[in-house]
């Protein structure tokens, strides 16, 4: 088990069917809903869009961590044979622009989610918003999907393929007229035609990445990173502060305010998450190796996953709600407030231990 | 090139101030 779990190829191999077999699933259901009116399937699909997209976060770190797993360690590090590194580089750029527009996709639907526990009607943009981000999400996660097939799996490179189909057409002629192909090739394993593809293509200029330019850019500025850790900063003060006064509420202390009051806050935390979202992953394509071989960030990803968890309860449940001004939380209400901050605590150790128990910087 | 003690708290004022334009957004949203 621990092995499985610490080669970070099986991790994003099994985390990257959540942004596009699952989110078929969620975008159907949604699709569904508006047809039927469902606002019980709705608020689902809000739900699971918002979980996927912080799925995808740990799919896209992970990512990058595969990419290190399949070089392997040391200076002879190479990739095997049958992989080009631009492939890996095309995908990586497909995979940084779909994971974005997931992102915005699950803000906006978590924001769906919270007006729709204080307003009688959603404003009118709400949905369409919604169901445009997540079309525009889908396609892009298809295409990342597609393009990352293509790293392992020879079989399906249009280039490769064509090749090798036409080693088969002289295959099959020789083997019909014995003798009218003089060099004909005894068979076609996929290596021949991948290497065929690599000689005709001679060495390619370096696939231009975005990803791998925005991270020249984070890493080529000296005012990059102490904005970005000082935003990081800020974010992570807005989201923490949000966090303490709504699950402390829940826990007994400033009883007098309604939690209802202290609900309205809650998009100024998932700003502030927003702000870590975002520097956050500029420190990763910055610098990924500071990262991908890193088990204080796999936790930290793990515990941002819980975070999505169990703000979703928040969001559909309504025990909390039964904290009037001057009355307890239920329970079930308290159970998930003291997590809550236990998750978030865990986050911000793992985020500051980086460096000291981890291998960053 | 301006310094950096400039250029960082200027780009993260503005940040800051973005956040808040968007905190404010989202509220006066909710309460239409």
């Amino acid at each position: 088990m621990i092995d499985f779990l610490s080669n970070t190829s099986h991790i994003h191999l099994l985390l990257n069917h959540v942004p596009t077999t699952a989110f078929t699933v969620a975008l159907a259901l949604f699709v569904i809903a508006l047809f039927t009116g469902s606002e019980t399937l709705k608020k689902t699909g809000f739900a699971m869009f918002f979980v996927i997209a912080a799925v995808s976060i740990a799919t896209y770190t992970s990512g990058s961590a595969a990419e290190a797993w399949l070089r392997g360690a040391g200076t002879a590090s190479a990739l095997p044979a049958h992989v080009l590194s631009d492939v890996i580089r095309e995908h990586e750029d497909a995979a940084l622009w779909a994971t974005v527009l997931m992102a915005v996709t699950g803000f906006f639907s978590w924001l769906a989610l919270w007006q729709s526990k204080t307003v009688r009607k959603l404003p009118s943009w709400s949905v369409p918003l919604v169901l445009v981000l997540a079309l525009l999400s889908f396609a892009a996660m298809s295409r990342t999907a597609y393009l990352g097939g293509h790293i392992n799996h020879v079989e399906i490179r249009p280039d490769v393929v064509a090749v090798h189909k036409a080693c088969e057409a002289i295959l099959d002629e020789a083997t019909k007229r014995p003798g009218s192909i003089p060099d004909a090739p005894e068979g076609c394993p996929w290596q021949s035609a991948v290497d065929e593809v690599a000689k005709a293509t001679g060495t390619p200029p370096p696939h231009t990445s975005t990803a791998r330019a925005l991270g020249d850019f984070v890493i080529g500025h000296t005012w990059m990173w102490p904005t970005l850790e000082t935003l990081h900063f800020v974010g992570l003060s807005l989201l923490f502060t949000t966090v303490l006064i709504v699950n402390l509420r829940l826990l007994g202390m400033i009883k007098v305010v309604p939690y209802a009051a202290v609900y309205q806050l809650l998009p100024i935390g998932m700003l502030g998450f927003a702000i870590n979202l975002v520097t956050g992953m500029l420190f990763f394509v910055g610098i990924p190796s500071q990262y991908n071989a890193n088990p204080v960030f796999y936790w930290k990803i793990v515990f941002v996953l819980l975070a999505g968890l169990n703000t979703t309860y928040f969001m559909l449940a309504d025990d909390a709600w039964r904290a009037r001004a001057g009355q307890s939380a239920p329970p079930r209400a308290r159970v998930a407030a003291a997590s809550a901050i236990f998750i978030w605590l865990a986050v911000l150790y793992c985020g500051h231990m980086l460096p000291f128990i981890g291998n960053a910087f | 090139m301006m310094p950096l003690w400039v250029t960082v708290p200027l780009i993260v004022v503005a940040g800051v101030l973005v956040t808040g334009l968007l905190a404010y957004v989202i509220d006066r949203s909710n309460h239409a």
